[in-house]
């Protein structure tokens, strides 16, 4: 079970396609669209890649795990969901730049059909690890990835 | 009864201040002490700083400003909710204000204390039971 996030725009955002192993960065336009992102004209996966090529999204902390079996304090783990919403930050601010009602869309792999359970608006400065940005917040568990669709905006406080 | 003896009586349990001043916190503790207010907001710069997201189900230990314990308050409800979009139901339930015009004038200037307040800022808003009452005697100057 994995977590997937995308970017919906309607203009492409360049310059992060290429980008090192074991970084975060957008790989090639998916074929199937999540339901929550059918408006937009471009639709990528922020993903984390490895040297084989686009993996997952669970760089931001898969929390699909019972708690007893996440490391949560291993620093090499929270190094990596740092730089990987690092990433992300500076994907939503070049999105933005395109696109003032970009979005993203974050679920658990296989539920890209599903309708979106909750809906955030966040600044690109709240972007910013184990602060819940894909998890139920609102639900009897953050340990789960519901479907979420964030409405990002560029202004922070 | 220590912080430590608490929490390994009700495990999970974060500690939390009402409040960014000793004068306000002691207000808002008598409010909660008094019923009126069963409601209480985080923003996500204040989770970005540390704060701990509550959870439904998870009783939390609110201390006054110099931390000692002074309730232990279960979450029953949490929603997300822009700044811009809060609603009169669950401003009121704060306890704090007579009106949601009140409630979007102390708290901007709260959040403008804190240098975050955004008018599309989301809030995570949170309804709360009281478990325990220490009935600590909040005596400000």
């Amino acid at each position: 079970m994995c977590l997937m996030v995308y970017l919906g725009t309607d203009a492409p955002v360049d310059g992060f396609g290429e980008v090192a192993p074991d970084e975060v960065g957008l790989a090639p336009e998916v074929e199937h669209r999540p339901a929550a992102l059918t408006d937009k004209a471009r639709v990528m996966r922020v993903a984390d890649r490895t040297p084989e090529g686009w993996n997952c999204s669970c760089v931001f902390g898969c929390s699909g795990y019972p708690p007893d079996m996440v490391e949560e304090d291993d620093p090499e783990a929270l190094a990596a969901r740092r730089a990987a919403f690092a990433a992300l930050r500076a994907i939503a601010q070049a999105a933005l730049a395109v696109d003032p009602v970009a979005l993203v869309f974050s679920c658990t792999s296989g539920e890209e059909a599903g309708a979106v359970r909750v809906t955030r608006h966040l600044a690109v400065c709240d972007l910013q690890p184990d602060t819940g940005v894909f998890d139920d917040i609102e639900g009897l568990g953050q340990f789960s990835e519901p479907p979420v669709l964030i409405h990002l905006r560029a202004a922070g406080p | 009864m220590s912080l430590a003896a608490l929490q390994s009586r009700f495990p999970g349990a974060v500690t939390y201040v009402f409040g960014d001043s000793a004068r306000l916190s002691a207000h808002l503790l008598g409010l909660v002490r008094s019923g009126a207010k069963r409601a209480t907001c985080l923003s996500m710069a204040e989770v970005a700083r540390g704060e701990a997201i509550p959870q439904i189900g998870r009783c939390d230990i609110a201390t006054t400003f110099d931390g000692r314990p002074a309730l232990v308050n279960r979450t029953v409800e949490l929603r997300l909710v822009r700044f811009c979009d809060m609603g009169a139901e669950m401003a009121l339930a704060e306890g704090e204000d007579e009106t949601l015009e009140g409630w979007r004038a102390g708290h901007q200037a709260y959040y403008r204390r804190m240098g975050v307040f955004d008018p599309q800022m989301e809030l995570i808003w949170e309804r709360f039971e009281v478990v325990e009452d220490f009935g600590a005697v909040d005596v400000v100057g």
